[in-house]
């Protein structure tokens, strides 16, 4: 069973082929059909492997693919505890996708299009998941970049799509060229790209101390900051909202953006050599949860609160991720794709529903008109904020802890981590608010048309529910009774990094109670901020921005970054370019390389004429020739 | 003596023969069965070829051997004549150049070459030559009505006699210096080191001055063009797939088996022939305005890569250069294939500007076409690259460092007027369709052929080299 893992990401590609090249024979059915089918045989696939798998990691190569000298490097793929999380979450949370955007593109008329790019996506994150080695997690990492463009500017004939792809694609360059020259730094001092090699011989390279394994972590890191939209490159995530919400859903909340969080697991065993990087890791992840969480709280457009969630709570996992509590990083990320997509596929729902309208403004009392779909968010909202028992509550509570026992953790993360949790529900509530109770801020005709959603978006809406609730159950704490069993099941994974960590020093039951009270209690805090503002007495909002307009706009406004980045970067590299273009490429380069060519030109005129078309020149061209020839064997024979 | 190992030689003598009688007493219908049956029996010669494969044997008193590098460039000859008979009917038709007594003289032609390739005396040396030769004249007047074709046909032949006696005068000076005209004699004969006496240099020189004339190596090149562009097409794709491959591999024998190569004068002299080649193919390919000349000076630069190989010596470098006529053959049979479908008139032959905008009308076509140019530029992954590279390799790791800058150069410029059909095809649009564009089941096959061998013999080269190379080991 498992020597078929290669399998898993070639379904999707099949699809892949099978819509981009027939795709116009398909009906709009029959293409979302065969999307789906090969999602759930990846699905399928997988979670068979991952039943089959007994030994703590399978490998298997599958094909060469680059050899040249003493580089090599395959087509192989590592199933081991951390792939499987990541293959089941992403096959099993893409597969409900497709199936919520049957229903959601039904009426586009580049369905194929649109399923091809979605299915080619999956391929390339199950790449990215399942690569054994660096090269090979940068195809796939590449790959996804690649859809989501696509994605993002699905749409292009709308500029704000088109403008919006280009912005993710050039900021996760940035990103990117970081990452490449990580693996180059690798390559370097390791000799090799493939994982099992360069983490055995870490303690080796790296063990030394020195400032390679920061400068390796910190170009890796960048990376990671890219793809997964924290500071100071998140800027591109809120702009690609402008693609169809199922890829929100799937690519810029549920996995693609959380590749970085994987990738810095992945890497657990070289980032345990640099605190300095670790330490980078978790005041970046902090720093952009708070931040992240400020700037949800006061947007208008009901995609782009849950695209700052999602930044933020990217944060939360780097956080963790910084205080080496990888497992808790990567367990938030599983229960965060089931909410967030949840969330993303419940505003995808009203979006539908209220004919692409997604001003919160014009919204309003809808939980009478969609009733499956606010049953569905507000369990949705409950996980995320952190509601005990559910999901969101019981991954998020690892990170708070870990961040606070943790020996590279501290107070100081802990209070920003609570901050932002408080600021989560105060968030999402008010979104739930200004959505789903209320008067209804929109005119009667429009309400005449509002109709639930159909059921194949229903019913991927209520698995991902479901999912939200049981989800993090399988990490139930062992503060309260239970076993820990998703941090055991990677604890193999991660058990070379922690070799290499300070132990901590124990830490009483009571004062995770404690701390796990007071977080709870700073999201009620939250939650009830946003019923008295927006529910009780609803102008309390209206006064806060007369009282403080110039926070409020500054917040608004997300801070002038997009503007700042505008001003510093984007703006003198055109203006740079642009000087480059005209005086140095169009006279310098153009003028050389086109002198070059027409004095080759020339040449090849001038040796034209000697084709005369004579017989008679031939042979005394062929005579001459010969004794040229003849001539020079005397000189050099003499 | 084992006749069964001159079996493929004879196939194609009595092929002819037959073909020739036949041709003379069928029916019009019967014609038309005259390109089967010519395939049918260059397969048949291929088959017979293999046969015996791995066996050397020598034949008539010492006039003919048998061995690998025979079956190796034998059927590199076969393959491209084979390619290049497929596609001719409709090609030669609409040129109003398909007569029956074409197909024989392929055969004879073809039996030339093979003979030529197995000549282990310098008689049959010439003779296979000119079997080669006068068939070729006349195809290269196939049409009939055309001044041009004539007027090709006519100086092919006056300068292939003038080449020929070249050829004949340095024989019978090398046969002077060492009394005796059996290559091995020869080979045995030959001082190695010092000690050349002028006779036997100079008559080598001739020898290499006569079968640079079939290679079309620079300044012996002025035919080729002519003879090229006023020939019929399919006849053209013949050309390139047939006497150069062939031209080449008597080169190869002649100058690494009787001749060892170590002489420093012939060294330079082939040196310098390598480079005038490259250089004045590539540059007067530039100034091209019509494709077919345009692929006839390429085929003049080609020679002077190939002859890179040539230069270096031993049997990786003799090898590669069997490897990189290999690719060359693939692509310009393909090339050639691919223009003579897209021509419309008889007179004029296609001119860039006549490809533009068939990258929409004739997708299938124009792609495959740029494949092949592709291959010619030696642009990754296809055999033209990667034989271009292995040759520049060799050429690097023995110190010819000059040359290889200068190949290098080379193949820079011809990426310019290779890549302008492309260009033309894709990206400026035509004024008009041409809806008369036929494609015959043999032209498919032909193009099939050619552009999954240029694919995979570039994919997978090492295959290739390695029987290459082992075509050529018992030289050295």
């Amino acid at each position: 069973m498992l020597n078929t893992i290669w399998l898993i990401p070639v379904f999707p590609l099949i699809g892949f082929l099978i819509n981009g090249l027939g795709g116009r024979r398909l009906s709009r059915y029959g293409s979302g059909v065969v999307a789906c089918m090969m999602v759930f045989f990846s699905f399928i696939f997988s979670l068979l492997a991952v039943l089959f798998l007994k030994e703590n990691s399978y490998h298997i190569e599958v094909l060469d693919w680059v050899v040249s000298g003493t580089f090599s490097v395959s087509f192989g793929f590592i199933l081991d505890p951390l792939s499987s999380v990541m293959v089941l979450t992403v096959s099993g949370v893409a597969f409900l996708i497709h199936v919520y955007s049957t229903g959601y593109m039904a009426h586009d008329e580049h369905v194929s299009r649109y399923f091809a790019y979605l299915n080619l996506f999956v391929f390339f994150m199950l790449i990215l998941v399942l690569a054994d080695n660096f090269l090979l997690l940068y195809m796939g990492w590449e790959g996804v970049g690649l859809c989501s463009y696509l994605l993002i500017g699905f749409w292009f004939h709308k500029d704000s799509a088109a403008n919006a792809g280009k912005k993710a694609f050039l900021v996760n360059r940035v990103g990117d060229f970081g990452f490449a020259l990580g693996i180059f730094l690798i390559f370097w001092h390791f000799g090799s790209v493939q994982f099992p090699d360069v983490f055995a011989a870490a303690p080796e390279v790296l063990g030394a101390g020195g400032g390679l394994a920061t400068l390796i972590c910190l170009l890796l890191f960048l990376g990671a900051t890219g793809k997964s939209a924290q500071i100071p490159l998140y800027i591109w995530l809120p702009d690609a909202m402008e693609g169809p919400t199922p890829v929100s859903a799937l690519i810029h909340a549920a996995t693609m953006v959380t590749a970085g969080v994987y990738m810095v697991a992945r890497c657990s065993a070289l980032f345990v050599f640099s605190p300095t990087a670790l330490l980078v890791v978790a005041i970046i992840g902090a720093a952009t949860a708070l931040f992240a969480a400020t700037m949800a709280t006061v947007q208008n457009d009901i995609k782009r609160v849950l695209a700052y969630s999602t930044i933020s709570q990217l944060g939360y996992m780097f956080l963790a991720c910084g205080v080496a509590a990888f497992s808790a990083a990567i367990f938030h990320l599983m229960t965060h794709a089931f909410f967030k997509a949840l969330l993303f596929l419940g505003a995808g729902s009203v979006i539908h529903a209220m004919h692409e309208e997604q001003d919160l403004r014009k919204m309003g009392g809808l939980r009478k008109y969609l009733p499956a779909t606010f049953l569905t968010f507000a369990i949705a909202t409950l996980a995320i904020s952190g509601f005990p028992g559910l999901a969101g509550f019981v991954s998020k509570d690892e990170i708070l802890w870990s961040s606070f026992s943790s020996p590279l953790g501290g107070l100081v993360f802990w209070i920003v981590g609570v901050l932002t949790a408080g600021l989560t529900a105060f968030y999402m509530f008010r979104l739930l608010f200004l959505a789903f109770y209320g008067k209804s801020r929109f005119d009667d005709t429009t309400a005449a048309k509002i109709h639930e959603s159909p059921m194949s978006m229903t019913g991927s809406l209520s698995i991902l529910a479901i999912l939200s609730i049981v989800g993090g159950w399988i990490g139930w704490p062992e503060a309260l009774g239970g076993g820990n069993s998703f941090g055991n099941y990677l604890e193999p994974v991660f058990a070379q990094a922690k070799e290499y960590l300070p132990q901590g020093g124990h830490h009483a039951y009571s004062t995770e109670y404690l701390l796990m009270g007071l977080s709870v209690a700073i999201g009620v805090i939250g939650f009830f901020w946003a019923y008295r503002w927006y529910i009780s007495e609803s102008p309390a909002a209206e006064r806060i921005k007369e009282r403080f307009p110039g926070l409020y706009t500054l917040v608004l406004n997300k801070y002038y970054i997009d503007e700042f980045y505008q001003a510093v970067i984007v703006r003198p590299l055109i203006g740079g370019s642009r000087l480059l273009w005209h005086k140095f490429d169009e006279l310098a380069i153009d003028g050389a390389v086109n002198g070059l060519g027409r004095l080759v030109r020339a040449i090849g005129r001038g040796g034209a004429l000697a084709q005369t078309g004579y017989f008679r020149a031939y042979a005394a061209f062929f005579s001459l020739g010969a004794a040229l020839v003849l001539g020079w064997m005397i000189y050099l024979m003499r | 003596m084992n006749l069964s190992l001159f079996s493929p030689q004879i196939v194609l003598g009595i092929g002819g023969t037959l073909l020739f009688l036949f041709e003379a007493f069928a029916s019009e219908r019967g014609r038309s069965f005259l390109p089967t049956l010519t395939l049918l029996i260059l397969a048949l010669s291929g088959v017979l070829m293999w046969k015996s494969y791995g066996e050397i044997g020598v034949l008539f008193s010492g006039m003919v051997v048998y061995d690998r590098f025979f079956v190796f460039f034998g059927t590199l000859v076969l393959l491209g004549s084979f390619l290049a008979v497929s596609f001719s009917r409709p090609s030669l038709q609409q040129q109003d150049a398909f007569r029956g007594e074409y197909y024989a003289l392929v055969l004879f032609s073809v039996l030339g070459m093979t003979l030529l390739i197995s000549a282990a005396n310098m008689i049959i040396v010439f003779l296979g030559m000119e079997i080669m030769s006068l068939p070729l004249y006349i195809m290269a007047a196939m049409r009939r009505g055309s001044e041009r074709s004539v007027e090709a046909g006519a100086k092919y032949f006056l300068m292939g006699a003038f080449a020929s006696g070249f050829l004949l005068y340095g024989i019978a000076l090398v046969y002077g210096a060492t009394g005796t005209l059996s290559i091995e004699e020869i080979a045995r004969v030959w001082p190695r080191g010092a000690g050349f006496s002028s006779l036997g240099v100079a008559g080598m020189l001739l020898i290499v001055i006569g079968l640079a004339f079939k290679i079309a190596a620079v300044p012996f090149h002025m035919w080729e063009p002519d003879a090229y562009e006023g020939a019929p097409t399919a006849v053209t794709a013949f050309f390139a797939a047939g006497p150069k491959i062939a031209g080449f591999a008597i080169l190869l024998r002649l100058v690494s088996w009787a001749f060892s190569f170590s002489d420093p004068v012939i060294l330079r002299i082939v040196w310098m022939l390598a480079a005038l080649s490259m250089t004045v193919g590539n540059f007067l390919a530039l100034t091209q305005s019509s494709v077919k000349r345009m692929l006839a000076y390429s085929g003049i630069a080609h020679a002077g890569y190939a002859l890179v190989g040539l230069v270096v010596g031993g049997t990786v470098a003799i090898g590669l250069v069997g490897y990189y006529l290999l690719g060359y053959l693939l692509a310009s049979v393909g090339a050639f294939a691919v223009i003579a479908t897209l021509e419309k008139s008889q007179e004029r032959s296609l001119s860039f500007a006549d490809c533009a905008g068939k990258g929409k009308t004739n997708p299938g076509l124009t792609l495959v076409l740029t494949l092949f140019l592709i291959s010619l530029a030696g642009i990754p992954p296809v055999a033209g690259f990667v034989a271009k590279f292995y040759i520049f390799e060799q050429a690097l790791q023995h110190g010819f460092v000059w040359l290889v800058i200068i190949a290098a150069v080379n193949s820079i410029v011809s990426v310019y007027y290779y890549l302008r059909t492309p260009v033309y095809a894709f990206m400026k649009t035509g004024e008009e369709t041409n809806p008369d564009i036929r494609i015959s089941a043999g032209l498919v096959f032909t193009l099939v052929v050619a552009a999954l061998g240029t694919i995979i013999v570039g994919i997978s080269p090492e295959y290739f080299i390695k029987l290459a190379s082992s075509s050529v080991m018992w030289f050295f």
